[in-house]
């Protein structure tokens, strides 16, 4: 009962903003109290093997909670309170904070959900409110990403829809359940039908293409959630549908699994490669989230106990990072203004907190130690080394790299290099964005350094459908390949920076230099004059990637529309609107048929 | 007492290190008919550096720069094998553990060079970054066959498995040998990889805003990186080795970098990317699919 009660209270935090909230101030504090409300029944009641079934009618809903739905539940909800946080300084009407609770509703309700079209029904909530935020986005672009994120959905939901009544002809039942007995290969349309949301709402390529518009125009706050929070719901179906719904998938198709993790590699270098292209911060972040959900894929492809263990823990991780670097570029819009690379620069004078938000959250994203970003790329290359596939392992490698290029430029262009003249005055992120990111970097170092806390859990969850084969304690991760002490990692780490620091105060003394006491090859520059490298940061990589770079999935699309539009413009050549043209058609017909029958009608 | 030996440690390899810097000089110096500075000048440079008494500082990143650089490459050294001698820490030196720590250095570096506003600086950095996407992966790809074959990540037993001389990874997978050597020249920045510094062309780079002991550091973090970066080739390539043979192979693989560089010009960027993704990508390739056809 507490399931749907938590349900209830999100739709009625909701609804209650809706009316009476005309006051921002009671408002927010209003979702503030309703979240608090809901989440401490979740946190507090939800407890793994809880059942609950509702009958309405001729039809039962049933909900079921696992390991898995507190693992995303605490995901969400924590993503859920960043993005309340933010919200405080958005501009925001009563709608904004029922969509957004809907939304809520519809994700934590599709962690209950244990039948396919409770889940269906839930899901949908989830993607039709979290569109309709996405139409109330920032700027003029909003209601064009919005349509095209509804469209994937749609497309995704009518190919879960489908394989529900496939699965429900076949095994006559509506559950979650194991498909795998079923003869011939119809048991992998609907896995893969039933898999389809999920890719995108996961961002797996190629249903990637809604992102990277529909992350950077909602607004910034609700990206936060969007990025961090809802993107977990598509590794939450991957786990449903790789080892719930067909388990027995690793024996039956293994080549299946292959294509995922292969796709999910591709997926993380493309995307990498894009992000260091984008000049835009949000675009850029968009789609470093993507490129960070391909090695999720990847570790549900390789389907190992080390990979599925990395692939959860790199879900955790980017839920931690991805939320935080959108945290930081939304505080760095309230006060600037902008979210252009070109237009930013030497804001760390001005928001240092910020800074440390966004260094830590790149340096977690390029997997660094003693960050939550390491543990599971350490593990996730074992695993991938164990299964034998070195390409993959190189392909990962590769993305791996990109993330190096993509962060820095994001540091760089925002809060290094020159200061601009306009931002002389810009103070630092308000207190709604200074709470989260002091909140988001507690779990970013802690579950670097002991990142036994999760994996414990989440060998609970896929213990039952993989033999338990990591070895793990707190602070150390041990497979056959290596053993790794992350703790030690970090104390090394500091401590070696304690010596530096010591080496470093033993010689001379600093002076303070102004930009202007540059090297500039004897050219004077002056201050209103800005030298500041930012747009075109990679340029030089264009010409090195050449023609293949403006190769893209989207254009391929187009070219098909274009197809179809010119198929369609033939097809309607035959309705001429003319009634004699169709008696035409008419006697035609009948003639022919008369022909085929051979003159016995 | 470890301390202590960790400081000797320290300072044993950064000294060697900025010998085969002063060595690259004089090499350099012979190929050019030039007779070039004595060996050990590089010490006394760095000495002169600490010995200053101001150092221009941009702000706080800018002073952290090569101070999070060194720390870099000392947690690196730490964790890595240096021929048989037992790595410091014993987790057996893991090669991602060992990846990631030598990304730390060029990162600190790079923020350092970012605050101080100088495009120069920051199109060294941004061609670093770039020229990773070609001998990072090169490197990467070299050596994975030679883990994958004897099943481990630690670098420590990929050493000790290898085995005497004509089991040396090198003659074993010489194909992926090969690649990496192409690797190993990118990975030290030698010419025709020199873009990062390119001193004609942007003023040596990221280093431009940078003088005294913050030079200082530089340099030595450059110096201890020279040992750290055809070690760890050594390591994987040529067997258990004792410490002094380690130095040895180091030294001429340093040393064939060194030749290469003093008669190569420089690449532009995308050619030097588009090198590595050309003959070295194939070798690297041909590498991996050797080490399945063997098991």
């Amino acid at each position: 009962m507490t399931m749907f009660y938590i349900l209830l209270v999100f739709i009625l935090t909701g609804l209650l903003t809706l009316f009476l909230g005309p006051i921002k101030v009671l408002r927010n504090i209003v979702a503030l109290l309703g979240y608090l409300a809901g989440s401490a029944l979740f946190i507090y009641n939800i407890k793994p093997g809880l059942i609950y079934s509702l009958n309405i009618r001729v039809y039962n809903i049933h909900f079921e909670s696992g390991f898995s739905t507190v693992f995303f539940g605490i995901i969400i909800l924590a993503v859920f309170l960043i993005f309340l946080l933010a919200s405080f300084h958005e501009e925001n009407d009563g709608a904004y904070y029922l969509f957004a609770f809907l939304t809520l509703t519809g994700a934590i309700g599709v962690l209950f959900a244990k039948d396919l079209i409770s889940f269906f029904f839930l899901f949908e909530t989830m993607s039709l409110f979290s569109f309709l935020m996405v139409l109330k986005g920032k700027n003029k672009n909003s209601p064009k990403s919005a349509f095209k994120y509804l469209v994937w959905s749609v497309f995704g939901g009518y190919a879960f829809l489908f394989g529900t009544f496939l699965k429900v002809y076949t095994t006559h039942s509506v559950m979650i359940g194991d498909i795998s007995f079923i003869g011939g290969h119809i048991k992998l349309l609907i896995l893969l039908l039933i898999l389809t949301p999920f890719m995108v709402k996961a961002a797996l390529m190629p249903f990637h293409l809604w992102a990277p518009d529909a992350y950077s125009d909602s607004k910034d706050a609700f990206t936060v959630f969007f990025s961090g929070g809802l993107s977990k719901i598509g590794i939450f179906g991957y786990f449903i549908a790789l080892f719930k719904i067909f388990t027995e998938i690793a024996s039956k198709y293994p080549w299946f699994l292959t294509v995922i993790a292969w796709l999910g590699g591709i997926t993380a270098t493309l995307a990498g490669i894009y992000a260091f292209m984008q000049d835009d911060a949000k675009k850029l972040l968009a789609y470093s989230s993507i490129s960070q959900l391909g090695y999720v894929a990847v570790g549900f492809g390789i389907y190992t106990h080390y990979s599925v263990v990395a692939a959860f823990f790199h879900a955790l991780g980017h839920a931690v990072y991805e939320s935080l670097l959108f945290l930081v570029v939304a505080g760095v819009y309230y006060r600037v203004k902008t979210t252009d690379l070109r237009k930013m620069g030497g804001l760390i004078k001005k928001m240092p907190l910020s800074f440390i938000g966004l260094l830590f959250g790149i340096i977690a994203t390029s997997g660094i130690p003693p960050t939550i970003g390491f543990p599971s790329k350490w593990l996730l290359y074992e695993a991938v080394i164990m299964k034998g596939d070195l390409l993959l392992t190189s392909l990962v490698f590769f993305a791996s790299i990109t993330a190096f290029l993509y962060s820095y430029k994001l540091v760089h262009s925002i809060f290094l290099g020159k200061l601009h003249k306009e931002h002389r005055d810009v103070k630092e992120a308000p207190l709604g964005y200074a709470t989260g990111i002091i909140l988001l970097l507690i779990p970013l170092f802690v579950l670097g350094v002991a990142p036994g806390i999760a994996v414990k859990h989440i060998d609970y969850i896929i213990r039952f459908y993989l033999k338990p084969e990591l070895g793990y304690n707190l602070t150390t991760m041990t497979t056959p390949l290596g053993h790794v002490n992350f703790p030690v990692v970090g104390i090394v780490m500091v401590s070696m920076f304690v010596l530096s620091l010591i080496i470093y105060f033993i010689f001379g003394s600093t002076y303070k230099a102004d930009q202007t006491d540059n090297y500039t090859a004897t050219e004077a520059i002056s201050d209103d004059f800005e030298l500041h490298y930012a747009g075109e940061f990679y340029g030089f990589m264009r010409k090195a990637f050449g023609r293949p770079l403006k190769w893209s999935f989207e254009k391929l699309l187009n070219a098909f529309l274009k197809l179809f539009a010119f198929i369609g413009e033939i097809a309607r050549g035959f309705y001429m609107g003319d009634a004699r043209v169709y008696l035409f058609y008419l006697v035609l017909f009948f003639s022919l048929l008369a022909y085929l029958m051979g003159g016995k009608l | 007492m470890s301390i202590l030996y960790f400081f000797l440690y320290l300072l044993l390899v950064t000294i060697v290190g900025l010998l085969y810097m002063g060595v690259a000089r004089k090499v350099t110096a012979h190929v050019q008919n030039r007779y070039g500075p004595p060996i050990y000048q590089p010490i006394l440079d760095v000495l002169k550096l600490f010995g200053k008494k101001d150092a221009a500082s941009h702000g706080v990143m800018h002073t952290l720069g090569p101070v999070i650089a060194y720390t870099g490459i000392g947690a690196t050294l730490l964790f890595l094998p240096l021929g048989n001698h037992t790595p410091l820490l014993h987790f057996n030196g893991d090669l991602f553990v060992v990846l990631y720590l030598l990304v730390v250095g060029p990162l600190g570096m790079a923020l350092g060079a970012g605050e101080s506003a100088n495009s120069n600086a920051t199109i060294g950095i941004a061609r670093a970054l770039s020229m990773m996407l070609g001998y990072e992966i090169i490197f990467f790809m070299a050596t994975l066959p030679v883990f994958y074959a004897n099943h481990t990540a630690s670098i420590y037993k990929v050493i000790l498995a290898q085995g005497t001389f004509p089991k040396w990874a090198a003659i074993m997978y010489p194909i992926s040998f090969i690649a990496g050597l192409f690797a190993v020249q990118g990975l030290l920045g030698e010419k025709p990889f020199e873009l990062v510094i390119a001193p004609h062309e942007i003023a040596s780079g990221p280093m431009v805003e940078y003088g005294g002991k913050f030079l200082g550091f530089l340099q030595i973090w450059h110096a201890v990186g020279i040992i750290v970066e055809t070690g760890l080739f050594v390591d994987i390539f040529f067997g258990p080795q004792n410490i002094l043979w380690f130095f040895v192979g180091t030294f001429f693989v340093f040393l064939a970098s060194v030749l290469v560089n003093a008669v190569m010009p420089r690449f532009r960027i995308e050619q030097a990317v588009r090198f590595y993704w050309g003959i070295p990508l194939l070798f690297a390739i041909l590498g991996i699919l050797q080490v399945y056809l063997w098991r």
